[in-house]
């Protein structure tokens, strides 16, 4: 009877163990970082361009279910995600940032703004992305930083004319650079062919 | 110490069973609650749609973009 007991403990802590062990290695647990995979890095923006392919194995396929469902094979379009500024400090609401960005290597591409629930934010300024349509001088307000596409990711609408992206109720958050119809060169040699966004830190809100 | 091989055998064979069990049945049972989502808000499956942009206040999935148009 008690070898029973030990037998039916064996089975139900294996079982305990190949959940978990298979939620945490996928990326399924909650607060679960969605940049701990993928094989492309380039300054401090990640992907996996096995993303929507067969050689994406069951644990990718899994982490693209909770943090990409619908995701699109890398042909037609490839996903960089960052969670840290220049600094190397994580992104988060309390903090306003200058995102600047030049030509891209792709067909067209956005920038979106997601939590760290890999959900937009909930707030309803409108303003959660920015997309090639929007081409225009990188201004930030009203000053003109250089050539390309600027915008200020801050909690609050800044002044001028300049883009925005809204992090109010976002806390800790992500970008997710989005390449439609990337390059070839793009596929074959990410780290050569991409000059990221870059994300620089202007200011912190110090808590009351 | 011999006797515990056959428990230790058992609880090796049911973690590797589960844990690959588990990975092959999780984007099926995500994918089944995302759809489920989108058939309660009224979103015609497996016809053609025509939804409005995506906002915080209408995101049924994750990372769903706000610059494309969805249909």
């Amino acid at each position: 009877m008690r070898r029973a007991f030990v037998y039916l403990f064996a089975v139900a802590a294996g079982c305990g163990i190949g959940i978990g062990s298979a939620l945490a290695m996928a990326g399924l647990l909650p607060g679960a970082n969605p940049l701990a995979f993928g094989n492309v890095d380039v300054d401090g923006w990640r992907s996996d361009f096995a993303i929507g392919s067969e050689a994406a194995d069951a644990y990718t396929r899994a982490r693209v279910a909770r943090h990409g469902l619908l995701a699109l094979a890398k042909s037609e379009a490839v996903y960089f995600t960052r969670t840290t500024d220049d600094a190397g400090q994580p992104l988060r609401e309390a903090c306003t940032y200058r995102l600047t960005t030049g030509a891209m290597p792709a067909g067209w591409w956005s920038i979106t703004l997601y939590n760290a629930d890999s959900m937009l934010p909930d707030n309803d300024d409108a303003a959660l992305s920015i997309n090639a349509g929007q081409d225009m001088a990188a201004r930030i307000g009203d000053e003109i930083v250089g050539q390309g596409v600027g915008a200020t990711v801050a909690p609050r609408r800044p002044e001028g004319r300049g883009l925005w992206i809204s992090s109010r109720n976002a806390g800790r958050f992500d970008l997710t650079l989005r390449l439609y119809m990337p390059n070839d060169a793009l596929l074959t040699d990410p780290a050569d062919v991409l000059r990221p966004p870059r994300i620089e830190p202007l200011a912190c809100e110090v808590a009351a | 110490m011999r006797r515990w091989l056959g428990p230790v055998a058992v609880l090796a064979l049911s973690a590797a069973l589960v844990h690959a069990m588990t990975l092959y049945l999780a984007p099926g049972v995500i994918m089944a609650r995302a759809l489920d989502v989108l058939a309660q808000r009224g979103v015609a499956l497996h016809d053609f749609t025509t939804p409005r942009r995506i906002t915080p206040q209408t995101q049924a999935v994750v990372r769903s973009s706000p610059d494309l148009y969805y249909a």
